[in-house]
């Protein structure tokens, strides 16, 4: 439809009022395009200053004072309206209001197995809607859910590698940490990335313990549910497109806090001094070696001077390892994204169909490619039945780029900070690896291949290529028993293939390696004998999911009069079957399809160091299996549609091992009641003509996936005296661990104010978890494992889920707000296990100890600051000043001994975006704030910088001589290197830190013009941090990783 | 009400369906390379795992005087544990599951694990059933021992009821608290475990990485020998060599690779390594006093070191072909103990003929002259040097300090590093040495006096 509004009612005839005089106008708000009445619609007067809201049926009367007024009227998901009024305007009216987006927002809570009209819902949810989903742009949908999703929290801080989704604070850190996603229908096993984000609908996160009731132990950590977009019957063609480009900036290696280069040339000096290299130099002397030993090592044999080795030594240091990566390696990145998609529907079918393409070219030159395609359709058979197929392809192609920072891992250990990895010309330079150059160069007397590593250009022999193709498809089924009875069978199929291809040409430093060490040079011949033949390498791999679902389901819905029952019943079986294979073939050649054989059986003896080993074979394969057969329940009543009761309960069996105690769980279940409010006819309250109260309890378990009741073997090799199969213990029987169980309260309020200028809703949750995990260090005497899963703690915890939406200005220019606020604290109430070492609970890796402290809580040794004569660090050991390392780090320290920072997870997440709209131009920016948390601060030690050469650029403040003392907390350098002193300063409360910080998330303008509907758009993300508590230049959530770059986004999106 | 019937109908049906075929689904494996150890094969494949079941403690060796460390290598040493060990300081020898003790005790979990499941493994092949069985006794039982010998005094009959020995542990469940038997109820246990094994295991194993009925009784001996209770321990030498006599000439063997001796070798009756940072070629220099002890005609200069100039020497005569010290059991260390235990009977006659069937392998052809004595006690001595000669770098040096001091052999160990000395008193309390410090905290165990 092209115009905004209309007016149905025609002048007829004038009225002539007086001023003063009160007249009365009433009418109707329909819905654009349809007859549904809209309730709830405002209606405002600017001059005369009345205001009213729609009625059930759409109706609504309001007073004037002036026979010249303009009445406002809104309702949310539809565009403002306004009507001008005067003496020839009919007294009644009947207005349309359009739809804001054409599509129609989603008013319905989609559980997955299930959609709950809003106004039912007792539970708590958070929902995103495809416009906010699109003001970020890239190729994945996951991360754009972080800045804008209610009550989700993005977690990179507490020593986990990667990123994990925690939903309303954390409850035990044993489990998947990634959420269950739920694509449409069924839980989605494939590759997260190959979801287009254009064919996304909306997004329903399910936050309360209905989540657990309604999706079974495998949503301990919250739901995701993605709704993609779908026809409607009697819709006219609709064709939507896109097409964007993101330019991702380089990383900013400047961040990295490394050791300077000075220093740590001065270090190895130090170092080789003291004799750190002399064994390891004599006895084997092939052994890797770093350019400034090596330049010390040759002034002492005396092939060069010590003034010429005294001028290397200073050149050396003046080279940055980072200049070189920045300047060599890292470019932008460049990512393309194009989509169209196209639905419509009869009055008997719909159909959706859609494609996308997306090319990336990151940083390090890694490519991604991806195609989707998705189709679907819904077919009225006949007045009771309707059957619903869906195909789903995705096929991808990534191959892997440069090597970045960090991926260079020569000799057990990083690059000095120092290397130099190209000439002045920009060709690449050698660098040693694994084995020292100098000595390789020689040793076989010029017969081995070539045994020199280039790390800038190494890449180019190795090709890494992998494709991926992925299916889904689905059918259903629903059939119409009877007015009240639907039931349904659905069934998904979906296959994901990856084969992945990596081709060390011989050209490749890994290929040259392995034949050099399996060559045999009789040195009085010079006859070399090739045990691997010379060729490529080529490792292929094959990983293969097979998902199957089947469900059946019965819905019952029956009105009558004022009563409403929505229930539904079903069961469902999944099955899951990973495989993988992996190859190899030695000597291969593309060009020619060459290939060779070599012995696998006999141990060879290693060119350099004469210790025997076999040629790796590398094949592995590995296949698991997962079944799950589930049956659940839900219904909700509704009296009035003013009170609603719902209830869901479901009890999940699996195959995983040990899983028998699923059989002996009782079912998870959940209650909820909402009420409301603002239909009771006592309700009077104008300032907020939407109020709706919500309270749902439930109970949910979980189990530890890796226990197990028997002692589990693993057949992982061969052996190689035996040529027969070994097997480990890969996991053990654990008879005393029971399940965790998580008592979940949750109380809401939805509201909107007046003239909807305030809308949102505000949600409190209580939890209490019993029987909480904890890994545990234990007695390993009894046990092949160090550390177990014990049931360790009783918690209890609250928060606040707070989401706001206002509408600051209206008319021309439009300002509106959104507001996500997460207030989240919880404490231990009893702690079960015996053993309070202090060095179990330092860095707050393992759950708090100590009752009324927060469940994952910061501690660290006590700080008794650096020793004035000695720059010791010095702590407490039984309340003295002690410098007794290894008690303070072993068994002299308990956990009430140590210092207590603070929680480490934050207690305030909020977010808060703005959106700014003036005729066809909309402005939307968006920060976000994590606060009340602490971390502990990386600073320098001595054990990885000698050993590894990772050292920390605090080493500069380190102490020298006394009176740094003063002003610094760093420690002396010490020789020979003492672990457990590194240990207790690393974990001392000198480098506890607050972790407050506040990120520009994103900001995006758009451009839009009506008919056809086209969007021009930019935005920005990753913008970095607007504010941070610590001084120290650091980004709490990327201490050990380069935060990421700013991507700029340009784009077009359209319908017609 | 029809609608309702047909719904009921429905659930029913549904309901049926999948309990029909449920139990077979959801006893499919979910790991196909997981498994419960079920039969002989997986009992084999779990002791066969010799990266943990053949691999053992190596803290007699690094504590033992057959090699010093320069101050250089010693402050260049990464952890400090190995820095308290070389000196034999009283505390934080040992710290997680990486250290000897983890090696120890996550071996005998392995054969508990084994042991546990052998009670339902049906024994319808009762030699292959036997096998099994008697391998993880074997190797619990010799990781028991190598425990007593680190972490308990030597023993003494006088006091072994009352001396501490250690925590022996007889079944994978680790909810059991870990307690300190006495010295006699740890080598009863021992012994225990090694009896049955030499009852179940077989002749000949399919591998010398597989404990046999040889490996049995050479265990016993060397248990025995450590006991003092030589009749015994000859008993056993002399029962395992009527099984496995062949020894290998050293005048066959290649001294140019790096590491002569293949492993397996004819001599290897069971294969077992231990290896430490500690007694690595880089940091090990060969005791002085040891290295003169070889005459030049004998071949064991040559195979078993590696001169690096300046007098210094590292060791390369592992019968594990590796920089990994070789700690199993071989035939030429049955005929020293039998030799000794002949010797200590004042047999000096059979003595010397056991000591003089080893010796001939290992001087160059034609330089041998057999060893004599005039008496049973001056075999006895020059059995002991050729017994230090022999077994070098063989973890029994350590058990042999021990026992010999218990008789008076008054034997000092001393280290000099950054110009410190450090001694060790014969029958020191150190010869015992301190459990892991994360161990007592967490088990609540005592400590070694110290």
């Amino acid at each position: 439809m092209k115009k905004i509004f209309f007016l149905t009612a025609i002048l007829i005839w004038t009225v002539s009022i007086q001023a003063q005089t009160k007249w009365v106008i009433h009418g109707k708000i329909i819905a654009g395009n349809s007859d549904t009445p809209l309730a709830g619609t405002l209606i405002e007067s600017r001059q005369s200053k009345s205001n009213t809201v729609s009625a059930t049926d759409g109706s609504f009367l309001i007073n004037l004072t002036f026979t010249y007024d303009t009445l406002d009227i809104s309702h949310i998901g539809y565009a403002n309206t306004v009507i001008p009024i005067n003496s020839s305007t009919k007294s009644s009216l009947r207005v349309e209001l359009m739809q804001l987006t054409k599509e129609l927002e989603e008013v319905t809570i989609n559980t997955g197995y299930q959609r709950i009209s809003k106004e039912r819902a007792t539970g708590s949810f958070s929902q995103i809607g495809k416009t906010l989903l699109n003001q970020q742009t890239g190729t994945t949908l996951l991360d754009r859910l972080e800045s804008i999703t209610n009550g989700l929290y993005f977690d990179r801080q507490t020593g986990f590698t990667g990123t994990r989704i925690i939903i309303r604070g954390l409850s035990t850190i044993q489990g998947p940490s990634a959420p269950l996603i739920i694509l449409d229908n069924f839980p989605y096993e494939g590759d997260l990335n190959n979801i287009n984000p254009n064919d996304v609908e909306s997004i329903t996160v399910l936050k309360d313990a209905a989540a657990a009731s309604i999706w079974g132990t495998r949503a301990g950590n919250g739901v995701i549910v993605i709704t993609t977009k779908k026809g409607r019957f009697d819709q006219l063609t609709k064709v939507e497109y896109g097409s964007s480009i993101l330019i991702t900036k380089e990383p900013d290696l400047g961040y990295v806090k490394n050791i300077s280069t000075e220093d740590f040339v001065d270090v190895e000096h130090f170092l080789y001094d003291k004799g750190f290299y002399a064994n390891q130099l004599a006895a084997q002397p092939y052994s890797y070696t770093t350019p400034v030993v090596e330049i010390l090592l040759q002034r002492d044999l005396g092939n060069i001077t010590i003034d010429q080795a005294n001028a290397k030594l200073i050149a050396v240091g003046k080279h940055k390892l980072t200049d070189d990566l920045k300047n060599y390696v890292y470019k932008t990145g460049v990512n393309y994204q194009n989509s169209i998609s196209l639905r419509g529907g009869s009055k008997n079918m719909l159909w959706n169909v859609s494609g996308g393409y997306d090319h990336n070219n990151d940083v390090l030159n890694a490519v991604y490619e991806r195609y989707n395609f998705r189709d679907g359709q819904v077919f009225k058979v006949s007045k009771k039945m309707e059957v619903s197929v869906g195909f789903d392809y995705t096929r991808s192609f990534s191959k892997a780029g440069k090597s970045g920072y960090g991926a260079l891992r020569p000799g057990q250990g990083v690059l000095p900070v120092y290397t130099q990895l190209a000439d002045e010309n920009g060709n690449p330079l050698p660098v040693n690896y694994r084995y020292r150059q100098t000595y390789t160069d020689t040793a076989g007397k010029g017969k081995l291949l070539d045994w020199k590593w280039y790390p800038l250009s190494d890449y180019k022999s190795i090709s890494n290529a992998s494709i991926l193709q992925a299916v889904l498809a689905d059918i259903g089924i629903n059939y119409r028993f009877s007015n009240n009875v639907v039931v349904s069978v659905k069934y998904q199929y979906g296959k994901q293939f990856t084969r992945t291809k990596m081709l060390s040409d011989i050209s490749s430093y890994y290929t040259r390696e392995l034949i050099n060490q399996f060559c045999v040079l009789n040195y009085a011949t010079g006859k070399i004998t090739y045990n691997i033949p010379k060729g490529g390498i080529l490792d292929q791999s094959n990983a293969d999911l097979e998902t199957n679902n089947l469900r059946g389901q019965i819905n019952f819905n029956r009105s009558f009069k004022i009563h409403h029952i929505d229930a539904i019943i079903g069961a469902e079986y999944r099955s899951i079957e990973n495989d993988y294979q992996k190859f190899r073939t030695y000597g291969y050649e593309a060009n020619s399809l060459r290939y060779a054989d070599v012995d696998y059986v006999t141990m060879f003896t290693d060119f350099l160091s004469g210790s025997t080993n076999n040629i790796p074979s590398g094949t592995n394969y590995s296949g698991i299996s997962n079944r799950n057969i589930s049956f659940y329940a839900n219904a909700a009543y509704s009296y009035k549609s003013k009170y609603n009761l719902y209830t869901s309960t479901r009890r999940d069996a699996s195959n995983l091992f040990g899983a028998s105690s699923n059989n002996k769980w009782t079912p998870l279940w959940s209650v909820g009641a909402s009420w409301d409010l603002a239909k009771e006819k006592f309700y009077k309250v104008k300032l907020l003509p939407a109020l709706k109260l919500r309270f749902s309890y439930g109970v949910s378990g979980n189990a530890d996936p890796l226990r197990s009741a028997i002692t589990v073997i693993q057949y992982n090799a061969t052996s190689s005296y035996t040529q027969l199969p070994i097997a480990i213990i890969a996991q053990f029987g654990n008879p005393e661990l029971r399940w965790e169980k998580i008592k979940m309260t949750n109380m809401g309020i939805d509201l909107t104010s007046k003239n909807s200028r305030l809308s949102g809703s505000v949600d409190f949750y209580h939890k209490k978890g019993l029987d909480l995990f904890g890994t545990m260090p234990i007695d390993y005497t009894g046990l092949a494992f160090n550390s177990v899963v014990k049931n360790a703690a009783k918690i209890a915890g609250y928060g606040w889920d707070i989401n706001l939406n206002s509408r600051n200005t209206v008319g021309n220019f439009n300002w509106t707000s959104q507001l996500n606020l997460n207030l989240q604290k919880d404490k231990v109430l009893q702690y079960y296990l015996v053993s309070k070492q202090g060095s179990n609970f330092v860095l707050g890796n393992s759950i708090s100890a100590v009752e009324g402290h927060p469940v994952y809580a910061l501690y660290d040794y006590k700080w008794a600051g650096l020793d004035p004569l000695t720059g010791d660090p010095m702590g407490y050991l039984n309340g003295n000043v002690s410098k007794d390392y290894n008690s303070i780090t072993g068994s002299g320290t308990q956990i009430w001994d140590l210092a207590y920072i603070g929680p480490t997870l934050p207690t305030v997440v909020a977010s808060l975006g703005n959106t700014i709209s003036w005729k066809h131009i909309s402005f939307t920016f968006r920060i976000t704030g994590k606060f009340g948390n602490y971390f502990q601060r990386n600073s320098i030690d001595y054990t990885t910088l000698f050993n590894f050469r990772n050292g920390h650029s605090d080493f500069g403040q380190r102490w020298q001589q006394p009176g740094d003392e003063l002003h610094t907390n760093v420690p002396s350098m010490v020789y020979p290197n003492n672990t457990q002193r590194n240990n207790f300063y690393n974990a001392s409360a000198t480098l506890a830190t607050k972790a407050d910080l506040i990120r520009f998330q994103y900001v995006s303008l758009s451009y839009d013009f009506k008919n056809p509907s086209i969007q021009f758009y930019i935005n920005a993300n990753n913008l970095g941090l607007i504010w941070k508590a610590n001084h120290y230049g650091i980004d709490p959530e990327y201490q050990n990783n380069i935060p990421l770059s700013p991507n700029f986004a340009f784009g077009i999106r359209g319908s017609f | 009400m029809k609608y309702n019937n047909i719904s009921l109908g429905l659930i029913l049906m549904i309901v049926l369906c999948f309990n029909s075929s449920c139990k077979k689904e959801l006893e499919i494996k979910s790991d196909k390379s997981l498994s419960a150890i079920t039969t002989l094969e997986d009992a084999q494949a779990v002791l066969d795992q010799t990266s943990t079941t053949a691999i053992e403690p190596a803290s007699e060796e690094c504590s033992s005087d057959n090699y010093y460390l320069t101050t250089t290598s010693f402050n260049a040493l990464a952890a400090s544990t190995n820095r308290s060990i070389y000196i034999w300081d009283t505390y934080n020898l040992f710290s997680g599951i990486t250290s000897d003790w983890g090696i120890a005790y996550k071996k005998v979990y392995y054969c508990n694990a084994v042991l546990d499941a052998m009670k339902k493994i049906p024994s319808t092949n009762v030699s292959e059933w036997n096998n099994v069985e008697g391998q993880a006794l074997f190797k619990r039982g010799k990781s028991f021992w190598h425990v007593a010998d680190i972490w308990a005094l030597a023993f003494d009959d006088a006091t072994a009821d009352k001396d501490l020995g250690i925590p022996l542990r007889l079944n994978s469940d680790f909810n059991e608290v870990s307690v300190r038997a006495s010295v006699r109820e740890s080598y009863s246990q021992i012994i225990k475990d090694l009896k049955e094994a030499a009852q179940l295991l077989p002749a000949v194993p399919l591998h010398p990485i597989r404990p046999s009925k040889p490996a049995a009784y050479a265990l016993l001996s060397r248990v025995f020998l450590s006991m003092r209770r030589y009749s015994e321990a000859k008993v056993y030498a002399d029962s395992a060599l009527s099984i496995f006599p062949a020894l290998l000439d050293y005048n066959n063997v290649n001294a140019t690779p790096t590491y002569p001796f293949s492993n397996p070798n004819v001599e290897s009756i069971y294969v077992a390594t231990a290896g430490s940072s500690l007694l690595t070629p880089t940091n090990a220099k060969i005791d002085s006093n040891l290295i003169a002890l070889y005459s030049t005609n004998d071949l064991r200069k040559t195979l078993f070191f590696k001169s690096l100039g300046n007098n210094q020497y590292s060791f390369r005569g592992s019968y594990s072909n590796s920089n990994n010290h070789f700690s199993g059991l071989s035939s030429s260390e049955m005929y020293l103990i039998r030799a000794e235990c002949f010797a200590r009977e004042g047999n000096k006659t059979d003595a010397l003929n056991d000591l003089n069937t080893l010796l001939i392998k290992r001087y160059k052809s034609g330089t041998f002259i057999p060893v004599t004595a005039s008496d049973a006690s001056e075999a006895l001595g020059k059995i002991l040097t050729e017994r230090r000669k022999e077994l070098a770098f063989r973890f029994t040096r350590w058990m042999d300090i021990k026992r010999l001091n218990k008789e008076g052999a008054n034997i000092f160990l001393k280290r000099i590093v950054n110009v410190q000395l450090y001694e060790l008193q014969p029958n020191s309390l150190r010869y015992a040495m301190a459990f892991p410090e994360d161990i007592i905290s967490i088990s609540g165990m005592q400590q070694n006096p110290r």
